[in-house]
């Protein structure tokens, strides 16, 4: 009984020190929202646990500076790569789970390897072709290579193999769709949980995204969030108020998606990795 | 009622194919060629042969930056991994009871933060005069004058770590509970059954069943570790990684020759030879688990 009670008091201890250490998680986000409110003075005092009064003027500030322009490309950006990334994805994944071919463990292996290739040894001559065929003052850049994407073909993969029945691609040629057909018309509404999920998560590694970003785009009009916070410092020299409201509205939108589907992207991020 | 024969799978999977031929494939292959010039991001490419090369391996700036990446590494992977397993244990085998979901979400949180912005959020954290880190220590009385945490050339490294230990344990937590979460429970209870206490029950049975996610965990996060960039160059404000470049990692060193000192084909040549590194470590995991499945 004495024994019960000892390990009970143990595991209660261990309970609130692991509560404690996920607090120190999230202590630098708190920090930064408290920040954002306040003006350069209270900050350089070191009244840092106040709340300040300057969220309306840092709030000024960023808009005067036209900040959410930078928002309105990452969205665009973001929400094109995400919909290649998953449509792409789903198209080969289709063809991957649901045909038998020859060699289709080999190419299959393949798609796996270009995962393991990082981007960062052709990045130099990326910019190059980029300027070469006059796509460098777009957008495309960052959003066209999202069509060759292996961790969506694999994950989709994964998924489609037990979640479409090989009798529905029958009965759909029986009906007289073609196979793009069936692949769009019934195949992509059933994988509805999967193409939400994976949305998700391409859409939050697109809007994180900075290396492309950093080397492709010049022109200040056309940053994305990235690339603002990473030059907030020209931005707004000497007001660390409206640099610190500046990153916590880049990674708001971020947060609040993933405090709203937090086990979707964890249980898919989750399984990409388990299963590979 | 005709229809011509269609090769459907070729339809499907092959614009996967030509998207990455024409946005992998051939800037891998062309950087490999423009490795073997003078290039300078603009004008001719000369062809010089493998001098980059040659002159790359007697750089001791490049040596620097890899034996940085490694030691980055080194002091976060062995938190990261350890505090990890231990978090998803304790979470996975009922230890934890209260607060189970914000104790996920909350240390997952960093994992979808824009490194970018962690990297200013640290230096914000660490400034000197007015951050946060200082104002604490100082008023709890460990320190008396301000550390220059930033500025130090000994706390440069380890700086990196501590942000790359902050960003991943929870990501890691999460990966190695679903990975306890596939094996049965049944198995732990036999273990504690017959007579062995939670930590041996933990060590001769679960671990072994975990090999291959955590063989993959390891891998992937050296792989990922090799490449930080982001956080350091936020947390010292340049591509030199601080004081003496002391936590100037190997990618920063690419993107710093590649990009911002406009040496292109030298800058191309140090990307190819980050790539052998990292393949090497490629390489011993896929023989390690082929080794497993044999």
């Amino acid at each position: 009984m004495m024994k019960m009670n000892k390990t009970k008091w143990i595991d209660g201890l261990i309970n609130l020190l692991i509560i404690v250490i996920a607090t120190v998680s999230i202590i630098p986000f708190l920090l930064m929202f408290l920040m954002a409110t306040q003006d350069n003075q209270t900050i350089f005092a070191g009244r840092i646990l106040t709340l300040g009064h300057s969220l309306s003027t840092n709030f000024k500030t960023i808009v005067e500076a036209e900040y959410f322009r930078s928002f309105l490309n990452s969205l665009f950006v973001s929400i094109s790569s995400t919909a290649l990334t998953v449509f792409f994805g789903a198209m080969a994944g289709f063809g991957f789970a649901k045909y038998d071919f020859k060699h289709k463990k080999l190419i299959f292996q393949l798609v796996i390897l270009t995962m393991l290739v990082p981007m960062e040894v052709g990045l130099v001559a990326f910019v190059w072709e980029m300027r070469v065929l006059h796509l460098s003052k777009t957008f495309l850049p960052l959003i066209l290579p999202n069509m060759a994407n292996a961790f969506s073909v694999f994950w989709m993969t994964q998924y489609i193999k037990d979640a479409f029945p090989y009798e529905l691609i029958e009965s759909g040629r029986i009906d007289g769709c073609t196979d793009m057909g069936i692949f769009l018309r019934m195949a992509l509404p059933i994988i509805k949980p999967a193409i939400f999920t994976l949305s998700i998560i391409s859409f939050l590694q697109s809007w994180n995204n900075y290396l492309l970003p950093m080397i492709m785009i010049n022109d200040p009009k056309k940053f994305t969030i990235p690339l603002v916070i990473a030059s907030i410092g020209n931005m707004f020299v000497a007001d660390y108020g409206a640099r610190l409201l500046a990153v916590a509205a880049g990674i708001l939108p971020i947060m609040i998606v993933f405090i709203i589907f937090s086990k979707q992207i964890t249980e898919g991020l989750a399984s990409g990795a388990v299963k590979g | 009622m005709k229809r011509k024969k269609v090769c459907w799978p070729a339809v499907f999977i092959s614009p996967f194919f030509i998207m990455y031929g024409i946005f992998n494939l051939f800037p891998i292959l062309f950087s490999f060629y423009i490795s073997l010039t003078n290039w300078q991001g603009y004008g001719p490419m000369n062809y010089i042969g493998f001098s980059n090369y040659t002159s790359l391996l007697k750089n001791g700036a490049f040596y620097k930056s890899v034996l940085n990446s490694f030691i980055i590494v080194l002091e976060a992977m062995i938190p990261i991994q350890t505090l990890g397993l231990i978090l998803a244990l304790l979470l996975n085998y009922g230890i934890i009871k209260i607060g189970k979901s914000y104790i996920r979400n909350a240390m997952f949180l960093p994992y979808v933060t824009a490194p970018i912005a962690i990297g200013l959020i640290f230096a914000t954290l660490f400034d000197q005069n007015f951050g946060a880190v200082n104002i604490f220590l100082k008023s709890v009385g460990l320190i008396g004058e301000n550390i220059n945490w930033l500025h130090t050339e000994s706390l440069a490294k380890p700086l990196v770590a501590l942000v790359t230990i902050w960003r991943y344990v929870g990501y890691t937590a999460v990966i190695y509970l679903a990975g306890l979460q596939g094996i049965s429970r049944d198995i732990y209870e036999a273990a504690k059954v017959d007579g062995a206490s939670t930590p041996k029950a933990v060590i001769h049975v679960i671990l072994p069943m975990l090999k291959p996610i955590l063989i993959f965990q390891v891998t992937n996060g050296i792989i990922g570790c090799l490449k930080i960039f982001e956080e350091p160059y936020m947390l010292f404000g340049d591509y030199k990684g601080g004081i003496n470049n002391a936590a100037q990692t190997m990618n920063m060193k690419f993107l710093d020759t590649a990009f911002k000192a406009g040496q292109s084909g030298y800058g191309a040549a140090t990307g190819y030879l980050m790539f052998i590194i990292i393949m090497v470590f490629t390489m011993i995991y896929f023989s390690i688990v082929n080794r497993e499945n044999d």
